[in-house]
């Protein structure tokens, strides 16, 4: 339109109060949009600043059969080419009739809807309105936005107002969160009226964050939702308050990381190694047939004992490594397969720089590697130093276990005097989904498990295992239960972490508090959550109507990780089923958003006969209906294929359990 | 790009497999490198379908006779009748479709093909022939 327009608007939903709504924006001179004023049947609406680019502005009126709409611009712009006085690009005009309204209305400070992450979003400006219906606040006392912030924790506050009323001081955290509101009392019944909110944030987000987009961003925000539960409200703020207490505790400090401190890296010299890259594990370096290290005073801190990771092709116990240390001499030690640690005593410190010295008997021959040409020996992780002798005695025998172990099963012993690699544990046999999960074999385990189903398992019980637990370089939770309710959860994983344990636990992910995710910061475990669905409706299906607890629980793990080196290690765990077939798009999404280390695909338990039907959110779950074929299964593992590489997220199928694949050497990939 | 033959690049392939171990691998390890105690019972790995032994008893479970059995079975090259009955266990899934493709080959083999088939086979220029032999892996 130019200075001025007009025009009919007939057929609308319903007569009596509404909300006019123009959608549309200036093109031109974004430092100064224009007021916009609208009459409707001769009668002023209101006048609003129109957006820049494409927003809208929301007028209160009186609807009627016949609607005629006037509006005006204080200005116009010429543009370069264009012999026209160009105002504002109109994109639509709605008439909202209010009383049918059910879901928040977006009113002026918004841009467009985008759709391209797990939460659809639009940006708002530094300042925005939105309204919430009376319809929809009739059923709830809060709502619930989903915000993404790009600046540093806390920097941007986001007030929540009504009126002259301030609902919320939000702190804002970098990234997605969920955040959660309590609004006014509402009138009885179906004649509370609509509530106009207003949103301010105290600074719009750094223009680095869209260097090729000249709009004023201020934050991403998700779709608005209005509920009536305290316990899910109240969480939200559980989160918030441990989030604030944790910045106040690490302010001015280093932030934390892992259990363990002091240096961590590879200090490689010479003509040995090549460059950086980064599997599973974390950093690495590939080293020749022989590499040297150079460990500083600065370094090693006095420390006694050194750990070196280091990863080999071999699964037969034949790459054998000596480390040299000046006059002294560690090995050949035979090297087990993929990764592991090897602790190494030092030799007494003198000041000088200590030079170590690894060389292998043998390399991974060339053919094992053909697409990439290096002399490949091993990989070398970060190396770290710590002071206790009972640690390395540990590692020591843990070692000592493992080659033992190999030795008797290349042998094809029957009866073993090695103990397991792996020792699976039952931490706590109660759970917080009832009724279960739909798939969930849970009375049949419950009967099994007979007089042990109340048996304290703890760390007490981990060091009454002996050699069992001692040897073990893993221990996997497999309850039937949910883990993190376990009461002393803390000292069980602060027990296996000590004693060098990489722990791995699976959850259904709604146990994540603050308590629990405290537990886990920064530990050797791998989590897997199992959430099948990334939608409240699929696990609604599946489970209960607690989904919007996973999302908030994720994010907050999110930050315990980040705080924690990366640690614990996050899988999402998804089984394809006929229920959730229809989420695994999603599903990457949610991976992306909360910065899941990877998407495990699991098959649903294979059961002859299963005789299990449940309904649920509305869905009849049979078992055997369930169960996909070979072919859809392909078909779902080629999707899922597509969507990890178009999301960037790691992608691993636990329908190849077993299957043994030759090392793939060469799949480090680049720091990040 | 190598003008190495491909049955050369195999062949290399495969040596350089058996030299890093790969190619001795049984069709499982979990028996030797694993070990479950739960409140259900002992298990000798994750897809056991039933334990081994009541949970009290797991310092003596870990080399009872049906653990050997299952490692025996193993280092034979073969599942033992715990894991056939372990049908929750990818493995086992695995296993069983490969010998029911197995017993599907013989069926079709030059010496059981009925005259009519050699017939059809030539008229269709070898494929059939062709494509039995990618399934027998020959």
């Amino acid at each position: 339109m130019g200075a001025a327009a007009r025009c009919r608007v007939t057929g609308t939903p319903s007569t009596g109060p509404a909300l006019l709504r123009i959608t549309g924006g200036v093109w031109g001179n974004r430092a100064e949009p224009p007021l916009l004023s609208v009459a409707v049947n001769g009668r002023a609406a209101g006048s609003a600043t129109a957006s820049v680019d494409v927003g809208h502005c929301v007028f209160p009126i009186q609807s009627s059969d016949s609607l005629d709409i006037e509006l005006s611009l204080d200005r116009t712009f010429a543009v370069p080419g264009d012999g026209r006085a160009l105002g504002l690009m109109v994109r639509g005009i709605e008439v909202l009739a209010a009383g049918q309204l059910e879901q928040p209305v977006d009113a002026d400070g918004w841009f467009e809807w985008e759709d391209h992450e797990y939460f659809p979003f639009r940006w708002m400006g530094l300042s925005a309105r939105v309204i919430l219906p009376g319809a929809a606040r009739a059923r709830g006392r809060f709502v619930q936005l989903p915000i993404a912030s790009d600046c540093p924790d806390g920097e941007q506050t986001l007030t929540v107002a009504s009126g002259e009323d301030s609902l919320a001081a939000l702190r804002l955290l970098r990234g997605w969160h969920i955040y959660d509101v309590a609004l006014p009392a509402a009138e009885p019944g179906e004649n509370a009226s609509p509530l106009w909110i207003r949103l301010t944030l105290n600074r719009l987000a750094p223009t680095e964050v869209h260097p090729d987009d000249p709009r004023p961003l201020g934050a991403r925000i998700g779709p608005l939702e209005i509920h009536d539960d305290r316990r899910r409200h109240e969480y939200v703020l559980r989160f918030h308050a441990e989030s604030a207490g944790v910045a106040e505790s690490n302010a001015g400090g280093v932030p934390g990381g892992p259990a363990e401190r002091g240096y961590h890296g590879i200090p490689a010299e010479g003509e040995g190694w090549f460059s950086e890259e980064f599997d599973d594990n974390g950093p690495f370096r590939w080293m020749r047939r022989e590499g040297r290290l150079r460990i500083t005073e600065e370094m090693r801190q006095g420390a006694r004992y050194c750990v070196v990771p280091m990863f080999s092709s071999f699964r037969n116990l034949t790459q054998e490594a000596t480390l040299v240390m000046g006059a002294s001499r560690v090995g050949p030690i035979p090297l087990l397969k993929a990764w592991n640690a090897y602790s190494v005593e030092l030799p007494p410190p003198t000041g000088e720089d200590l030079v170590l010295t690894l060389q292998l008997n043998k390399l991974p021959p060339p053919a094992s590697h053909p697409d990439d040409a290096r002399e490949l020996g091993i990989r070398v992780g970060d190396l770290w130093f710590h002071d206790d002798p009972a640690r390395h005695e540990r590692q020591v025998v843990m070692y000592r276990n493992a080659v033992r172990n190999q030795r008797e099963l290349q042998e094809g012993a029957t009866v073993l005097a090695s103990f397991p690699l792996l020792l699976g544990i039952d931490l706590y046999g109660k759970c917080n989904i009832k009724p279960a999960c739909v798939y969930c074999l849970w009375d049949p385990m419950k009967a099994l498990e007979g007089p042990h189903v109340d048996t304290p398992v703890d760390d007490r019980t981990l060091e009454g295992y002996g050699d069992f637990f001692r040897s073990a370089k893993q221990v996997v939770n497999c309850s039937f239960g949910e883990p993190l309710l376990h009461p002393r959860l803390e000292d069980v994983l602060a027990f296996a972490a000590r004693n060098g344990k990489v722990a791995e636990i699976s959850s259904n992910g709604q146990a994540f508090t603050p308590r629990t995710v405290r537990a886990l910061e920064g530990k050797p475990i791998h989590l897997y959550v199992s959430l099948d669905s990334a939608t409240a409706a699929t696990y609604a299906r599946l489970r209960n109507d607690r989904w919007d607890e996973i999302i908030t629980g994720l994010l907050f793990l999110r930050e315990a990780r980040r705080r924690g080196n990366g640690w614990p290690r996050l899988n999402l765990v998804f089984m394809p089923m006929k229920a959730n077939r229809q989420d695994i798009e999603m599903y990457f999404r949610l991976s992306k958003l909360v910065d899941a280390d990877q998407v495990v695909l699991r098959p649903l338990l294979h059961l002859e006969d299963p005789g299990i039907t449940r309904e649920r959110g509305g869905y009849r779950f049979d078992y055997a209906e369930e169960l996909l074929g070979r072919e859809e299964l392909e078909e779902i593992f080629g999707e899922c294929g597509r969507h990890a590489r178009r999301y960037g997220v790691r992608l691993i199928s636990q329908f190849d359990f077993g299957r043994i694949e030759a090392p793939v050497i060469g799949e480090g990939r680049d720091r990040a | 790009m190598s003008m190495e033959p491909t049955f050369d690049r195999e062949r290399a392939r495969q040596l350089a497999e058996q030299e890093l171990g790969v190619s001795r691998e049984y069709l499982c390890r979990e028996p030797w490198e694993s070990y479950y105690i739960l409140r259900r019972g002992v298990l000798p790995c994750c897809h056991g379908s039933k334990p081994i032994a009541p949970m009290e008893e797991w310092p003596t479970a870990w080399n009872s006779a049906q653990a050997q059995e299952i490692r025996r079975h193993l280092a034979q090259g073969r599942l033992s009748p715990y894991c056939l009955e372990s049908l929750g266990c990818p493995v086992t899934q695995r296993y069983l479709a490969e010998q029911q493709r197995k017993a599907l080959i013989p069926a079709l083999s030059p010496a059981a093909r009925p005259g009519w088939m050699r017939v059809l086979n030539r008229a269709l220029g070898g494929l059939p022939a062709r494509l039995y032999r990618l399934m027998a892996g020959k």
